[in-house]
């Protein structure tokens, strides 16, 4: 019993240091709410001059005298701004760090980019560069951050690239975010889509690479698709009957989101893949094109094995407009029973039809 | 005879003590893991992250699917939050688990809604569905209504009605956070092979509610549910965290719980032999990982962002009934799993979290009666009565204490902290105070769970209260 009552002696002791670390955390409470008062008035005092800066109420000379002692707040609460007054505060901010004082800072994020062991350092400096330096600065290091060793600081690299617009890294971005296998395709395609309008002809001229790989035009394709590029139509349609299924899928995605209209035959015959994940995503596509032509394509399809095609054609039958939905309708009087049902749904879904509470069999509404 | 039984004693007590180390050593270990855990969560966020996924058109969408058994007095309020909640595509399935009050008829009210022919997969075999009604103000709103089946065969009748790939379950009586969802979804956003997550739950008894919006989150005013809260603390955030980190939190919260759909469906979804479903169904897909070659990557996070606040009982009868359920719901889950005790084929989940569930949740209890008892025992026959006595205090209760106070230490240096001195003094006191009494008549309550379980075979959840939230005083 000896070791237990040791033992117990060194708990009593161990508590009694919790209860005394307690009081001392209770006396200091206080004192921390202060300080986090002290540092809120800091950032809203910093905030101010930085708004009234980009007013052009005040000069850079009066903000770098406000700023004094407060530099570590300044990249946090620039990029703050930055996100909430858009480019033109932007620009302006950037400016800032041009002045000798502070161009410091913009150097040592630098630093960090490139030379930090700990990467949530490398990651950090990755993520606020673009808010605090001019473009040409900026590029070079952040291309290289996309060789980092650590993948969430490759992300936050590309990220930061996409915001700057630097279309001139859209490859690159794309050969080194496609590398690991548990990485969602979405994430890559929302940082190229990021780049905007200038990232069309890039992607356009990569599509038409023969040495560009498939698990990067995938990411290409989704994003022309997303921009709405009808230039990138006659490509993506090559790509509709490609080996590869998630190429298909999001050519399939890219041309309705485009509207192109002029698919509608190559998505009717897509209708007819063996992979259902394509005939559902063609029914969407075909939805979103308006196209009255496709209505016997969708209405055979609301025979589909698969409930997302059979569901995904009523909707687009729907989105069709009179003709469509005189169609939907009609199909409620088919002999298939999966037609009848997910028509119906549909209507209802679109309040198109109600059901009578009493029987059990819908009624038109007029 | 008498020296025979001195030396049984004499074995008893220090099995009973080493336990005692071993359960609140452990205990410690992980609440310092999941500190870590924490910090490095926080870290990892990146500035305007969650502004990104609210407004991605490539965020995942998600179906909420939230049972509900006579939950009338809280079901308008809940989705009033549920609707409000920042999240670019979403759809909320109420499953009405054929309450007896005026949950449907409320809802119809309130939210419009109307009778739709829903037509669907059904993966599941669950009770008969009534109906299914849509909402005419709130288009993502369906309401299932079917016969009582309990939790889980109306947590299957809602997978079998959500049309998302990602299902999030939460109770009726839970109040989420504006971005609640974001917090969820964020793991399965940046990494396939999460299947699964689950989120620090807070008792919502202080909260302040208006129209689904949090106003105030205040701890509760009354000294159960705040004993609790120091519970929730200790266990829910600060140790399951830790044994997230070493992939053996073998019990994700069924208030708030996010899921892969096709790994509901894969894992037979929610089973409804089982006393409750939640602790089973995160079992069940550590068993599904580790059974299956092709999952064998797959993991479950758990998000240590306070995003979801559950009513917790106020009475001690309530408290005694849902504690005696949780028992039974841990302990049916372990046996029926028992497979999984020390077998490397399971992981770490084999290897630690099953034995640590095993021996230190369920039959804690168990042991800790043991104590109770021997102490009494010491007592009446004043066997070096003094010694035995304080080491089975110092043991039992007052290293429980040293554990608890640690969790609120480390949560008052978080940025989780509460708000105000008075809040963390009074969470200090229900730390010092929970062990002395409350943790006692919990040990009873688990007791009773133990014999309800074994003895009675007894499913049902028995008594529950539901109390409306607080309005802010105007």
């Amino acid at each position: 019993m000896k070791t237990f009552l040791l033992i117990a002696y060194a708990i009593v002791l161990l508590t009694g240091i919790v209860i005394l670390l307690s009081l001392w955390i209770l006396i200091f409470n206080n004192r921390s709410i202060r300080q986090e008062e002290t540092a809120t008035n800091n950032r809203s005092t910093l905030r101010l001059t930085l708004m009234s800066y980009l007013k052009e109420e005040i000069d850079v000379t009066t903000v770098r005298r406000s700023i004094a002692g407060k530099e570590s707040l300044l990249t946090g609460l620039v990029s703050q701004l930055a996100e909430e007054f858009g480019e033109p505060a932007q620009i302006k901010l950037i400016g800032l760090f041009e002045v000798p004082e502070l161009a410091g800072i913009v150097q040592k994020e630098l630093r960090t980019l490139s030379g930090a062991y700990n990467w949530r350092k490398r990651q950090r400096a990755a993520t606020y560069l673009p808010y605090i330096a001019k473009d040409s600065i900026i590029i070079a290091p952040l291309m290289h951050a996309l060789e980092d060793s650590v993948f969430m600081v490759r992300f936050s690299a590309a990220h930061s690239l996409a915001k700057i617009k630097a279309t001139q890294t859209i490859i690159p971005i794309l050969e080194h975010l496609s590398l690991p296998a548990e990485w969602p395709i979405e994430r890559t395609i929302e940082i190229i889509f990021a780049m905007g309008k200038e990232a069309i002809t890039p992607l356009l001229n990569y599509l038409f690479l023969p040495t560009a790989k498939n698990e990067c035009k995938v990411f290409a394709i989704s994003a022309l698709g997303l921009q709405h590029v009808s230039e990138a139509v006659p490509v993506i349609l090559t790509h509709l009957n490609n080996p590869d299924k998630e190429l298909r899928i999001q050519s399939a995605k890219a041309l309705g989101n485009i509207g192109a209209t002029e698919a509608t035959g190559a998505l009717c015959n897509s209708m007819k893949e063996s992979a259902w994940e394509v005939r559902a995503a063609a029914a969407n596509a075909l939805g979103l094109l308006k196209n009255n032509s496709s209505i016997p394509t969708l209405l055979g399809s609301l025979r589909d094995s698969v409930w997302w095609v059979r569901y995904n054609s009523a909707n687009a039958l729907a989105e069709l407009g009179d003709d469509g939905i005189s169609a939907l309708k009609n199909a409620l009087t088919y002999a298939d029973k999966f037609a009848r049902e997910v028509s119906r749904l549909v209507l209802q879904e679109r309040s198109l039809i109600t059901i009578d509470q009493n029987q059990t069999s819908p009624w038109l509404s007029t | 005879m008498a020296i025979d039984m001195m030396i049984v004693l004499d074995i008893l007590i220090r099995i009973i003590l080493i336990y005692f180390i071993m359960m609140h050593g452990i205990y410690l270990l992980l609440i310092i893991l999941g500190s870590q855990e924490q910090k490095r969560y926080h870290q990892g966020i990146q500035f305007q992250e969650f502004i990104h996924i609210s407004q991605s058109p490539l965020t995942t969408p998600v179906s909420i699917v939230i049972c509900a058994y006579n939950e009338e007095k809280v079901i308008v309020n809940t989705l009033l939050n549920v609707l409000q909640l920042r999240y670019p595509e979403f759809e909320v399935v109420v499953v009405n688990d054929g309450s007896e009050d005026r949950t449907v008829q409320l809802l119809i009210d309130v939210f419009k809604l109307q009778p739709i022919d829903k037509v669907f997969k059904k993966h599941f075999e669950t009770k008969p569905v009534r109906a299914v009604y849509q909402s005419a103000d709130y288009p993502n709103l369906i309401v299932v209504d079917k016969e009582n089946g309990r939790r889980a065969d109306a947590n299957n009748a809602g997978a079998d009605h959500a049309r998302y790939p990602i299902i999030c379950q939460i109770d009726a009586d839970c109040v989420l956070e504006k971005d609640a969802l974001l917090y969820m979804i964020r793991p399965f956003l940046y990494n396939s092979k999460v299947i699964a997550a689950a989120a620090i739950i807070r008792p919502a008894n202080g909260l302040i509610v208006e129209k689904g919006q949090i106003i105030k989150r205040n701890l509760p005013d009354n000294w159960i549910p705040l004993f609790q809260a120091v519970e929730y603390l200790r266990s829910f955030q600060w140790a399951r965290l830790g044994l997230t980190r070493l992939k053996s939190m073998l019990c994700m919260s069924g208030a708030f719980t996010m899921i892969r759909k096709d790994i509901f469906i894969a894992v037979g979804g929610a089973k409804t032999m089982a006393v409750v479903d939640d602790f089973e169904l995160t079992v069940s897909l550590h068993r599904y990982i580790h059974e299956h070659e092709e999952a064998r990557d797959f993991e479950i996070a758990f998000i240590p962002d306070p995003g979801n606040y559950s009513q917790v009982p106020e009475t001690l009868k309530a408290f005694a009934s849902q504690r005696n359920f949780w028992q039974r719901a841990i302990l049916q889950s372990l046996l029926w799993n028992r497979v999984m005790a020390f077998n490397p084929r399971y992981g770490m989940a084999g290897m630690f979290g099953f034995p640590f569930y095993f021996i230190f949740e369920a039959l804690s209890a168990v042991v800790e009666a043991c104590a109770y008892v021997i102490a009494l025992v010491v007592l009446v026959l004043r066997i070096d009565s003094p010694t035995i006595l304080m080491l089975l205090f110092i043991f039992g209760v007052v290293l429980g204490t040293f554990v608890s106070i640690c969790a609120v230490l480390l949560q008052a240096t978080t940025r989780m902290r509460q708000e105000n001195t008075r809040d963390i003094v009074r969470l200090f006191l229900a730390a010092l105070a929970e062990h002395f009494g409350f943790h006692q008549f919990h040990v009873f309550c688990r007791l009773g769970g133990i014999y309800d379980l074994l003895i009675r075979r007894r499913l049902a959840y028995g008594y529950r209260e539901r109390s409306e939230y607080k309005s802010p005083t105007p």
